[in-house]
């Protein structure tokens, strides 16, 4: 089965790019432009793993994968945060992501994350 | 009202005390004006106050690449960055939903970060998808609203891209701010305009604004900042007399030039202005009145060992911290900057005596020569307020003749004294003059005299005889051997 893969960020330019770049390796991807409206996508669609922009308006990265993992049925997705400010990742919240991801980060970079964090099946 | 501090060097005292809390300003500019800087800059600022603030882009431009830029400035902390400082994009919030869903996205989340500062960014995207005019002013209002209920001070970033001049948004903010990038010849300045600020009285007129590493400084219009004499100003208060140490000058001004009072020292190249400039400041010196000299040409190292040669005690003077010297290269630059730097110094060491070496230089540094005068006015204005007796040095054209053309028009109509340093040829010899033109509300002597430059420093004749016969060619005839009978 395609693994699948949401994207969550509120800066479109980005998302766009790197989920033409994971479709084209081979993933299912799904965009959403803010926390509150990721839940709701992973509420209707599966996905083996999470690509997050840290601040977002409505909900932001780092709540949504709070809620994730408080969900019995989302907590094992592995969550990967996307930042241009890794300095303003919150310290207190240990195990909540599985990975940073700074931007601008480049293909190469992002799939051999994607595939460290989703192994092929 | 309340105000907030921008902590953007001078861009308070042009808003005459900052922004007003609550307020809504558009800032206005063309691509690369610094707009995008100059909301930063605030943000930071206002996060170091203790501000929670939100950068909101309405641009399909990413924020990594803007953050990128923003590391390498001097205000970015970041520190601030995980705390008070939060960036977000709302651009497709405006394409899938337009104006409604951008308020909501603002609303939501000015209220989620109890922000009490926000910037919006891209203020055209807004009214691109703004299906009316009467939308687009809708949107404005209810910003306006939300600033209100919530005591939020929004900065709306706008491009000037679109058409210029009035728009219906300007009468609705309460102040409008407008970032430009002139060429004036072959230099390209930056300035800020605030065309509007409701409650108070803002400088008005074009100010510089910098970009460095430091982020932005506004250099606030010099003569717009300083105080503007008026009719009904007190008489400057008389502070004593400010000798040169030489006996001939000295007599001639009898005692020496008023205390607090500008002069222009004229004269053509090579005719002792700075000498008589560096014999001023070293007889100050002596009596322990601090001086300071600022120059365009010569560099601090030079001057010290020209002072040498003359014997004025330059060098001592200066280790025993009553002189002071200021090089500024006679490149472009920001006329403000230079008076600025002055001014600063003469508080600082508490100047009495200013040499201010080379108005002709100064007018490199006037992006708009026409300021020069006005500038001149309001230095030399705030100068005599401070009690600083200053000579101001001018080169005129021409080397060597009675001609005087005085090359910035209006200046010596300002200046409370007027020295003229010449020279003059005979016989294939060149000799230098000393005369006053005008002593304001003082006696002096009106003869001209010998001026000369020797190892003991400045020398001026005790007499004009000597002058008399150089310009009447009788010093050369009585040494002359008579013609064969």
């Amino acid at each position: 089965m395609t693994q699948s893969v949401l994207i969550v960020d509120d800066e479109f330019g980005l998302a766009d790019i790197t989920a033409d770049v994971l479709r084209e390796a081979g993933y299912d991807v799904a965009l959403a432009i803010n926390g509150k409206l990721g839940l709701e996508s992973l509420a209707q669609r599966r996905a083996d793993l999470v690509l997050t922009d840290l601040m977002m308006p409505v909900m932001d990265g780092p709540e949504m994968i709070r809620q994730m993992r408080a969900d019995p049925r989302l907590a094992a997705i592995p969550a990967i945060l996307m930042t241009a400010l890794p300095e303003a990742v919150p310290t207190g919240d240990a195990g909540l992501h599985d990975a940073v991801l700074v931007k601008p980060f480049s293909v190469a970079e992002v799939l051999s994350l994607v595939r460290q964090l989703l192994p092929p099946e | 009202m309340d105000r907030i501090d921008t902590g953007v060097p001078g861009l308070d005292t042009v808003l005459n005390g900052g922004l007003f809390k609550g307020g809504v300003y558009i800032v206005e500019g063309a691509p690369g004006s610094g707009k995008t800087i100059l909301g930063n800059q605030i943000c930071f600022h206002r996060a170091g106050q203790g501000d929670s603030t939100i950068y909101l882009t309405l641009l399909a431009e990413s924020h990594t690449r803007m953050i990128a830029h923003l590391r390498s400035m001097g205000f970015f902390r970041p520190d601030l960055v995980s705390s008070a400082i939060y960036y977000i994009s709302a651009f497709k919030v405006l394409e899938e939903s337009g104006l409604d869903g951008l308020l909501k996205s603002v609303r939501e989340s000015v209220h989620a970060r109890k922000a009490t500062f926000v910037v919006l960014d891209g203020l055209v995207s807004a009214e691109e998808f703004a299906p009316s005019a009467r939308a687009f002013k809708k949107f404005i209002h209810e910003i306006q609203t939300i600033s209100g209920m919530t005591g939020c001070t929004v900065l709306l970033l706008s491009s000037t891209e679109r058409a210029a001049g009035f728009r219906p948004e300007h009468t609705m903010v309460d102040g409008l701010i407008e970032l430009g990038d002139t060429v004036i010849g072959v230099q390209s300045l930056r300035h800020i305009l605030v065309r509007k600020m409701r409650g108070t009285r803002q400088l008005r007129g074009r100010h510089a604004l910098e970009i460095s590493a430091a982020g932005i400084k506004i250099r606030p219009r010099i003569e717009a900042l300083l105080h503007t004499p008026d009719e009904h100003d007190p008489a400057p208060r008389p502070t004593g007399q400010a000798n040169f140490g030489v006996i001939g000058l000295d007599a001639m001004l009898r005692g020496g030039l008023p205390g607090g009072s500008n002069t222009i020292v004229l004269g053509p190249s090579g005719s002792g202005k700075t000498m008589l400039g560096l014999q001023f400041l070293s007889a100050g010196a002596r009596d322990d009145q601090i001086g300071l000299y600022l120059g365009f040409y010569e560099r601090p190292p030079s001057l010290l060992a020209k002072g040498a040669r003359l014997g004025l005690g330059l060098d001592a003077a200066r280790e025993r911290g009553v002189l002071h010297l200021l090089w500024e290269a006679p490149t472009e630059g920001v006329l403000d900057a230079v008076v600025e730097r002055v001014l600063r110094a003469v508080v600082e060491h508490r100047v009495t005596r200013l040499c201010f070496d080379g108005l002709h230089g100064f007018r490199h540094h006037a992006e708009y020569p026409e300021r020069t005068r006005a500038v001149f006015s309001a230095l030399a204005d705030e100068l005599t307020r401070r009690g600083v007796t200053t000579l101001f040095t001018l080169e005129t054209a021409d080397l060597v003749g009675s001609a005087i053309e005085v090359p910035i028009d209006g200046v010596s109509a300002l200046a409370d004294n007027i020295l003229l340093l010449r020279h003059v040829e005979l016989r294939s010899q060149l000799y230098r003059l000393i005369s006053i033109l005008k002593v304001r509300d003082r006696a002096y002597e009106g003869a001209i005299r010998e001026f000369q430059i020797t190892d003991r420093g400045v020398v001026v004749a005790d007499t004009f005889d000597s002058a008399e016969q150089i310009l009447t060619g009788a010093a050369r005839t009585v040494a002359e051997p008579e013609p064969p009978r």
